[in-house]
């Protein structure tokens, strides 16, 4: 399988308000397209920092991290979020003015993709992640939980970015509802060839994925 | 993505409601007190060269300006380029009278140098009158007005009239001739008013007057001030020939009043207005911009996790920046045009807007310029 995205040698700390922390002190990895991976790791342990390191929103301040074999320090950032890699978050992160259909069409238009095609990929994938069409106009803060991370699971797929980024997807999510987004992730993965990469505290969900790597003070540890 | 902004604001209307109001009443706020200001600073120019200060000669009480039989000298003094008033003064009317036996009964021959001397010429007074002779009030000929009643039986001929000028010198007795003479006057008018006057030109008067007892006098005396800030300038020229008014005064000398205590009390508190407006404009101007500046700062922080996750999604800086300015520049960009072009006053408004922009710009520059991790993580 072919890498698409590349950790070497990655280092990265940051100035607090009383001092300097080190999040990243050592990664070394590689992620390939069609696999799920989970990064696991106990709070403050620098997963999220990492996270935000291959989305393109933070730098490394040691080594390098390729994506396509190109540096995210030389390449423009902001179009690798917008085509290439597309982020999950806990608490969802959706636009509360708009509704769920415009919440899923905001990463499309951005891309320049034609109305009527954005608004048939769109109605796929929220179908996909069995949002149903009454939904489309309803605003975030009126569905539950689950259903927000699905529609930003929606928002990530319609985008057809091909690195999906979960920071703990679950995390405010019951049972069931988990279960339904985990199939959903590694369903892209392994049916729609994306590279799937999530944090997780869930060792459940960590267990059902290709390959975890683990964050241990700051230093990346990998299990396949 | 413009449909994205429009829709986010119809979708929070009590929020840009409130916006659009708070935006149009600081901006209402900056354009009033200019406004203001301009129109105080404006009323202020148009009295001072629009108000006619006049200056009065009376007696020396100041209870009389007619029939003063001031000689000569006065008048020259009045009329002398260099040392007397005539440069600074301007409309100067004046009355002299003669003693008038006629058809019409015992009255007097008016003399005057315009309509506005006489109040029963003068239209704005009520008064009025006609003549043939266009420049009747310039004119040395001996034509006369007669009143209204006796106009038809008199008209394009003459009337038959024994002048006599009672004109003496201060206590001095009569001087010249003082028995009167016929003189016939030619009737080319008429003037509102009953009773057995004729009017006549100022020129005229003087004229038959000469021919009387040959003198030149004068009877009445006013005049506007060419320029209104030199009133005690021509205060003090006049003080050479005419006293201050004194009520307990005894002296036969002239008074000249210079009336502009009116004007002055209108120009004090015009410029009071102006300085007081001049005061409080900058501490005005500066809450409101300040007003204005915060608006827009907090407007846009409190949408920077909006902003931070549209950089997560893949919208750069620059595009960050355009976006959030027109939508939030949108309404008090609106605002201030519509403000503006009511009250008359595109600057103010225009520099309200600015201050606007300039706080939504520096809000801007966080979630433009930081990660946006960062500034996800410090909205959670």
């Amino acid at each position: 399988m072919e890498s698409v995205l590349t950790v070497e040698n990655v280092s990265f700390s940051y100035r607090s308000k009383y001092q300097t922390v080190n999040a990243v002190k050592q990664a070394d990895c590689s992620f390939e397209r069609g696999r799920a991976y989970a990064i696991v790791g106990k709070s403050g342990s620098g997963k999220t920092t990492l996270l935000s390191l291959l989305a393109g929103l933070e730098l490394p301040g040691g080594g390098r991290i390729l994506f396509d074999g190109r540096s995210t320090k030389e390449m423009d950032r902001d179009a690798y979020r917008r085509d290439n890699a597309a982020v999950i978050y806990q608490n969802y992160n959706l636009f509360p003015l708009l509704t769920v259909m415009e919440n899923v069409l905001y990463s499309m238009k951005l891309k320049g993709i034609p109305n009527k095609e954005a608004r048939e990929r769109a109605e796929k994938e929220l179908a996909a992640v069995g949002i149903t069409p009454d939904q489309f106009k309803r605003f975030p803060p009126q569905l539950s939980g689950g259903e927000q991370q699905r529609v930003a699971i929606a928002r990530a797929l319609a985008a057809g970015n091909e690195i999906i980024l979960a920071d703990e997807p679950t995390g405010n999510l019951d049972e069931g509802n988990s279960a339904q987004v985990v199939d959903i992730l590694l369903r892209l993965a392994h049916d729609e060839n994306r590279c799937v990469i999530i944090i997780t505290h869930d060792a459940e969900i960590a267990a059902r994925m290709d390959r975890v790597y683990t964050m241990r003070d700051g230093i990346l540890e990998g299990t396949d | 993505m413009m449909t994205m902004i429009f829709k986010r604001m119809l979708r929070r209307p009590g929020l840009s409601l409130a916006g659009l109001i708070l935006a149009a009443a600081l901006c209402f706020v900056l354009c009033f007190l200019v406004r203001y200001r301009d129109a105080q600073a404006a009323q202020l120019e148009e009295t001072r060269k629009t108000y006619v200060v006049r200056g009065v000669v009376t007696d020396a009480r100041g209870t009389k300006s007619n029939n003063l039989c001031l000689n000569r000298m006065f008048l020259d003094f009045v009329q002398d380029e260099e040392k007397g008033l005539w440069p600074y003064i301007t409309d100067v009317r004046m009355i002299k009278n003669l003693e008038c036996e006629s058809d019409l009964g015992t009255g007097l021959a008016v003399g005057v140098t315009s309509p506005e001397t006489d109040r029963r010429l003068d239209a704005s007074l009520v008064g009025g009158y006609y003549t043939d002779k266009a420049d009747f009030f310039e004119s040395k000929d001996f034509c006369c007005l007669v009143p209204e009643y006796a106009y038809e039986q008199y008209r394009g001929g003459q009337i038959a009239c024994r002048l006599t000028n009672s004109y003496t010198s201060a206590g001095l007795g009569s001087v010249g001739d003082n028995n009167g003479a016929e003189f016939k006057l030619d009737v080319v008018g008429w003037y509102k008013g009953d009773g057995a006057d004729v009017i006549l030109s100022f020129p005229a008067v003087q004229r038959l007057g000469g021919r009387l007892t040959n003198t030149v006098s004068v009877d009445a005396i006013s005049f506007a001030l060419k320029d209104n800030t030199q009133a005690d300038l021509v205060r003090e020229i006049a003080a050479k020939e005419f006293i201050r008014p004194d009520p307990s005064s005894l002296s036969f000398r002239p008074a000249l009043t210079i009336q502009d205590r009116q004007y002055r009390a209108a120009l004090t508190e015009l410029e009071q207005n102006v300085r007081r407006t001049e005061r409080l404009l900058p501490l005005s101007a500066f809450l409101s911009l300040a007003a204005g500046f915060f608006m827009g700062f907090l407007s846009v922080r409190g949408e920077t996790r909006t902003y931070a996750l549209m950089r997560t999604l893949g919208v750069g800086a620059g595009r960050l920046t355009a976006m959030v300015l027109a939508e939030q520049l949108l309404l008090p960009a609106l605002c201030a045009a519509a403000v503006g072009l009511i009250m008359g006053r595109p600057l103010p408004a225009l520099i309200y807007f600015a201050c606007h922009a300039a706080g939504c710009f520096l809000a801007v520059l966080r979630p433009a310029l930081a990660a946006p991790t960062k500034l996800l993580r410090a909205q959670e």
